[in-house]
């Protein structure tokens, strides 16, 4: 494990280098950035439940350090102007980068477990610790220069976060933008997805549905052919090595997963559309270790009876498309704004998200019903795929109410979760059997002090409750704000809520909590501390008792 | 329920495309509110008639002569005394100053409201809007006053307030990407390579005329469907930053899992209300976690037991889970069999188990149980054969015979 981190951090390492020394190697006049670095110390327990003696309680004592830098207007495009004119054509280059450093020193992950009498550090038994364990993470980090040749090509290069096709994702490539003359900016991108094992990549964004369980090998049983596919287990169990464990072994999940896709969006108009196609793939690894069960040799991670598995297979590949308008009513004192999606994944045949919903605005009042539809679906190695499951459709209704120059506003929010089963007998009919159908609603509303003092209390109540399939939640929250000093800020929140799971008889109860936060500005660049702490207390657990520091240290020279 | 679905998402589409192509959409929403951020209140004291100015065919650049050369709207474009004294004879000496009929009055009171002789005059306050503008480069491009501050003749208006002020959507008609930059930063002032949205008149926020995407009470748990329809947009105020540090962060966002989440979690799970995968992935954060805490039977420290095991140690899941006889799967299922829990939102079964736990009872392989996991009508569905053209060695590791593992059975 200590050499896989190595290795993903070095690669990472060059390339943030490689995104950094790409401004500096022009002077830095006029270059206007921003520096972020904040600092979070974080500790709170979690219980593992037991069966012999009390619930043991482990401990997470979290650091992690962020730094983000962005460098805006290399080249100084617009040095000169005022705050007040308007900025001259000309492409636009800039830079920015999301570095994370986390680590949990706690024993929840640094602890032991007993198995069959023998004890195993907790890593090393549940490789899903890991990312807890160490982690250093460029969420990410590129280059882009917008407008070039005459505001018609947009270029950015290095680790993109994207937002889109109902999902959010993150690749290593680039892409180019180019827009139009008919109202249509074209996207193309291409690169490596990121995942777990990339350089630097977070976990967060491997595509999901996959586990350790992927990382099989086919271990032999009595008579050749006879073996079955087990998890991979080469370092973990029964030696206790902290740097190794089945987590690291995968090499399915180690495959570099290519992947590209176009993109055309509107723009310009008072309707903004787009269609988008996302392909990413990944290649079969070979064969892992000594397989011999058939008569001649096997190829690949999973062979079958004539030989192989294909030499590729395709992790997600998906088209989607949305729009939303505005239409205006009596010259604007109302509105609809209808918008909808959909996405049909193409690996699995189906379509797996969309919605609908139109806004109606009039005056201070708004309401918007919306449906939405969602079938679960996975990373193309993911067995779940392949497991009779069904859609579940949202209908949800949302009032909100704004009047103009009052402190205060309001909401309420009604929703209706129905879910399907496939199985021919009428479930609800069961006694005793969950509902298929959940739903909620919540209601709320916010002051705000109108007089523009240093003070600006704030306060806010939420109430809700939600029952059917899942189990039922009723509480609220009650919070605020103030800042009695220019470099202080309170905030606060209680809340009450009383919940019952409808699977797990034991699991009820009626939990109270208390938050109370400070913020100290320690002065008004940007260098602020933050300490906030949690208690909270139900049936279960007398005590829960967190707290966080957070040192925010930020820097935005302009040079 | 699919294709029902579907074509309620296709009619919202067409909604959108369809009512911009016939040209329903825009307009000058010249009702709307002015925003208080960008344009901040004024104090007009003052009386004054354009639309009788401009019934005498007095030109705009008669009285705001500097407004065609004007490049920054910090520039003060009010008309001065002195431009008023080329038709209004006033002496500031003689406040009450007659003047013969038919002729423009010259009173102080005639245009200052309120005025006292003898005090000063109540001031008129413009603050400098929130906002870039070019003046100049307007009228080069041969973009008239009425274009943006409208017909004030023709509308009839007297004093001109921040309701004659541009507002964005008229903007946009010409800064459209093509005829002019539409860019946010044209005209937004910029703070840091972004539009700025703290200012000392309040922070500037949508409000949701353009787009629907007012930030109400609900927008942090609503705002997926505008982000996802254009993340770029939302990109001209907000870093990446900033969604990376709520929906990847490290912090436990207090708005969203405030209050004791940790014991009442699984009821949001089981329902998948929010959608956990939003921010958790589930065969990693999900599975780490329970596993650590011991509620997941997986051999690795757990005290869960399932109720077919036969051993000592806490169950998760009620009777009727697995049936069972004498440990033997029966082909039957309760009323709380998992196959039902399964099918409403497999996310909670992956929320706990790994894919391997699953193979246990649902694979192919020989000596297995082999309890078929896939959905009736499976092996001639659109989805069976999807899933195997693309992603076909998922299949092999439960079929090793390939002819199990085809879709054309």
């Amino acid at each position: 494990m200590l050499a896989r981190i190595v290795r993903r951090a070095l690669g990472g390492l060059v390339v943030l280098a490689g995104l950094v020394a790409l401004p500096a190697a022009r002077p830095a006049d006029a270059y206007e950035f921003r520096i972020h670095a904040r600092s979070i110390g974080q500790g709170y327990e979690l219980a593992s439940l037991r069966f012999t003696g009390p619930d043991q309680l482990l401990g997470r004592r979290r650091f992690t350090t962020t730094l983000t830098l962005d460098i805006w207007d290399l080249g100084g495009r617009t040095r000169g102007l005022t705050l007040h004119q308007p900025d001259p054509d000309g492409p636009r280059i800039y830079v920015s980068t999301y570095l994370r450093l986390d680590h949990d020193y706690g024993s929840w992950t640094q602890g032991a477990l007993v198995v069959g009498g023998n004890q195993f550090d907790a890593v090393d038994l549940i490789p899903e610790l890991q990312p807890s364990d160490f982690a250093i993470d460029l969420l990410y980090g590129y280059l882009a220069i917008d407008g070039l040749w005459g505001d018609r090509i947009d270029l950015r290069a290095g680790r993109m976060l994207e937002v889109g096709s109902l999902d959010w994702w993150s690749y290593d490539g680039a892409s180019v933008r180019a827009h139009t003359p008919m109202h249509v900016a074209v996207t193309a991108f291409g690169g490596l997805r990121v995942r777990d094992d990339s350089a630097l990549g977070s976990n967060v964004n491997e595509p999901d549905g996959t586990s350790g369980a992927q990382c099989a090998e086919y271990v032999e049983g009595a008579t050749p052919g006879s073996g079955a596919w087990r998890p991979i287990d080469r370092g973990g169990l029964g030696v206790n090595n902290p740097f190794a464990n089945d987590f690291d072994f995968c090499p399915q999940r180690q495959e570099a997963m290519p992947t590209w896709g176009v993109m055309a969006a509107t723009e310009g108009l008072p309707v903004w559309a787009q269609v988008s196609y996302r392909r990413t793939m990944s290649r079969t690894p070979g064969i892992i270790g000594p397989v011999d069960r058939f008569d001649y040799p096997d190829v690949g991670l999973y062979p079958n009876d004539f030989g192989q598995a294909p030499g590729w297979g395709v992790n997600e590949e998906m088209v989607a498309a949305s729009a939303r308008g505005s239409i205006d009513l009596h010259h604007g004192h109302a509105q609809l704004l209808p918008e909808g999606a959909v996405r049909y994944s193409l690996l699995h045949g189906l379509f797996d998200q969309a919605l609908a919903g139109v806004r109606a605005r009039w005056g201070m009042h708004s309401i918007e019903p919306e449906v939405y539809y969602s079938f679960p679906t996975f990373d193309g190695d993911s067995l779940f795929n392949v497991f009779s499951s069904e859609p579940y459709v949202d209908y949800r209704l949302t009032y909100d109410l704004a009047p103009r120059k009052t402190p205060w506003r309001a909401y309420a929010r009604g929703w209706l979760r129905q879910f399907r089963t496939e199985d021919p007998v009428p479930v609800d009919a069961m006694s005793g059997t969950p509902s298929d159908r959940a739903g909620g609603v919540q209601v709320g509303g916010r002051w705000r002090s109108p007089r523009e003092s240093q003070v600006r209390p704030e306060a806010r109540l939420d109430l809700f409750h939600e029952d059917g399939y899942g189990g039922r939640r009723t509480g609220g929250y009650l919070s605020g704000r103030m800042s009695p000093r220019r470099t202080l800020r309170f905030s606060g929140r209680a809340s009450v809520i009383n919940f019952d799971e409808d699977l797990l008889a034991g699991l009820h109860g009626t939990t109270v909590g208390v938050q109370l936060g400070a913020t100290y500005l320690i002065n008004f660049e940007g260098v602020a501390l933050h300490l906030m702490v949690e208690e909270n207390s139900n049936r279960l657990y007398r005590s829960q008792f967190r707290v966080i520091g957070v040192l925010d240290l930020a820097f935005e020279p302009e040079i | 329920m699919h294709r029902r679905f579907v074509a309620i998402a296709g009619l919202g589409l067409l909604a959108g495309g369809g009512l911009a192509s016939a040209g329903l959409l825009g307009g000058d929403s010249s009702r709307a509110p002015v925003s208080d951020v960008i344009f901040p209140a004024q104090d007009l004291p003052l009386r004054f008639d354009h639309a009788q100015h401009l019934a005498l065919k007095v030109d705009c650049d008669f009285c705001h002569e500097d407004a065609d050369e004007s490049r920054s709207s910090v520039d003060d474009l009010i008309p001065t005394e002195e431009s008023c004294t080329n038709c209004h004879d006033i002496d500031r000496a003689v406040p009450d100053k007659a003047v013969p009929a038919g002729k423009a009055p010259a009173r102080c009171d005639s245009c200052h409201v309120g005025y006292v002789a003898g005090k000063a005059v109540a001031r008129v306050r413009i603050p400098v809007p929130n906002l870039k503008f070019d003046h100049q480069a307007h009228v080069s491009r041969g973009v008239a006053c009425t274009t943006c501050h409208g017909n004030l003749a023709a509308e009839k208006i007297g004093l001109a307030t921040r309701d004659q002020l541009p507002k964005m959507r008229l903007c946009l008609t010409c800064h459209d990407g093509r005829k002019a930059s539409s860019r946010c930063t044209t005209c937004h002032i910029a703070d840091q390579g972004m539009v700025q949205t703290r200012f000392p008149e309040g922070r500037l926020v949508p409000s949701g005329s353009l787009r629907g995407d007012s930030h109400d009470l609900t927008f942090a748990t609503s705002h997926r469907e505008v982000a996802e329809n254009d993340p770029d947009y939302c990109g001209s105020c907000h870093r990446k930053s900033e969604c990376v540090e709520c929906h990847n962060g490290v912090i436990k966002p207090m708005e969203f899992h405030a209050g004791d989440y940790v014991s009442q979690h699984a009821v949001d799970a089981r329902r998948n209300q929010p959608d956990c995968s939003t921010c958790h992935r589930l065969q990693t954060f999900c599975v780490g976690c329970h596993s650590r805490s011991g509620v997941t039977d997986d051999g690795r420290g757990s005290e869960f037991r399932p109720p077919s095991s036969g051993l000592p140690g806490r169950r998760f899941h009620p009777d009727g889970w697995v049936d069972t006889n004498g440990g033997a799967v029966l082909r039957s299922r309760g009323p709380m069999h998992h196959a039902f829990q399964a099918q409403r939102n497999i996310r909670q079964c992956a929320s706990c188990h790994r894919e391997e736990f699953c193979k246990r009872c649902h694979t192919a392989e020989p000596g297995s149980l082999r309890i078929n996991p896939h959905p009736a009508g499976w092996a001639g569905s659109r989805r069976c054969r999807a899933l195997a053209a693309r992603a076909g060695r998922v299949c092999l590791r439960c079929h090793t015979d390939v002819f199990e593992a085809t879709c054309d059975r």
